[in-house]
């Protein structure tokens, strides 16, 4: 059975909107849509830069760790901006999404067909986006998928712009 | 003021409700005690501090935003992950039967690691990783200790 059919990811990304309360005519704060998921997961969610570069064979941008009662995100130093916040918000697909939890093992086999063949236009942007373009997961689509959701609905409080807050947030 | 709902919206209400049913159901149905008996909706009250009328009416399909805390304290007292809430039931349970036959096979660094963008964990990714969970440890331990001074 393929899981991470197109119609899954999207039908889990409408789940998280729904059940989170995201209005997509009002957006979100990160703030507020942080202290959602903390409230729905019952876990503390600390976002952390790595402490050290990334090993060059880990085609990574972040990762995740649940760590007692917290979910640690850390993301790599070299990211800024946009792609800073996209790699958290990856990150805080998977905690909602429960991959974490589920310990998947990295299992190739289930490497989707699109990863052979990137260009099929079958696939939509999507699918094809950054990190798995060198080769991923199965289970990285889903979590893609829900973070370019979720930016796309985020808002800032009062005069911030995005940018100013997600350092804020960070501090 | 308040926009009214259109028939889509309700339509979208109606649909979530029957899935949160159908997943509530599935908790009491699936995951029993110790000793092999079902749940009832006052072993889940007394436990998660969940009404049992709350229970009873996601569980009859009447509610499709049962809230936060509800998903939470039901993830909790079932031990369940939250995905159980995201997911399409049929997904989640394959998914879950995968991941036992499989979690079995992997090695202790495996377990700690997990969801994490890489084509493969080879030991030197791993050994990265898990330093970088040991440097967190010891920055929230500082923290916690910091706090209590």
């Amino acid at each position: 059975m393929h899981i991470d059919t197109k119609q899954n990811i999207l039908s889990s990304c409408d789940k998280i909107f729904f059940q989170l309360g995201i209005d997509k005519r009002s957006g979100i704060t990160l703030s507020e849509l942080i202290s959602r998921a903390e409230e729905c997961t019952g876990h503390k969610i600390v976002i952390q830069q790595c402490p050290r570069p990334m090993p060059p064979n880990l085609f990574a941008l972040s990762f995740l760790a649940e760590r007692g009662d917290f979910y640690v995100i850390f993301y790599d130093k070299k990211l800024a901006g946009d792609d800073q916040l996209l790699a958290v918000l990856h990150e805080l697909g998977h905690i909602l999404l429960g991959d974490l939890n589920r310990k998947k093992p990295f299992d190739e086999s289930k490497m989707p067909e699109f990863l052979n063949n990137p260009l099929n236009p079958d696939y939509d942007d999507y699918v094809a986006c950054r990190g798995l373009k060198n080769g991923t997961l199965e289970t990285e689509q889903a979590p893609e998928f829900v973070a370019r959701n979720l930016i796309r609905f985020l808002v800032t409080d009062g005069e911030l712009s995005l940018s100013q807050a997600w350092s804020r947030m960070l501090e | 003021m308040p926009r009214d709902k259109s028939e889509a919206d309700k339509g979208k209400d109606k649909e979530y409700a029957r899935e949160i049913a159908d997943k509530i159901n599935y908790l009491f149905d699936n995951f029993k005690k110790p000793n092999g008996t079902k749940y009832n909706f006052t072993d889940v009250e007394e436990a998660a501090g969940i009404h049992k009328s709350w229970l009873s009416k996601l569980a009859a399909g009447h509610v499709s935003r049962p809230g936060l805390q509800t998903l939470q304290a039901l993830t909790k007292f079932f031990q369940i992950d939250p995905g159980f809430w995201f997911k399409d039931l049929n997904v989640w349970i394959k998914e879950r039967e995968e991941a036992a036959i499989q979690y079995d096979a992997l090695n202790p660094h495996q377990k700690i690691v997990t969801a994490l963008r890489a084509r493969d964990a080879t030991p030197d990714v791993e050994h990265f990783l898990l330093d970088m969970l040991d440097v967190w440890d010891k920055m929230h331990e500082r923290e916690k200790k910091d706090q209590n001074n």
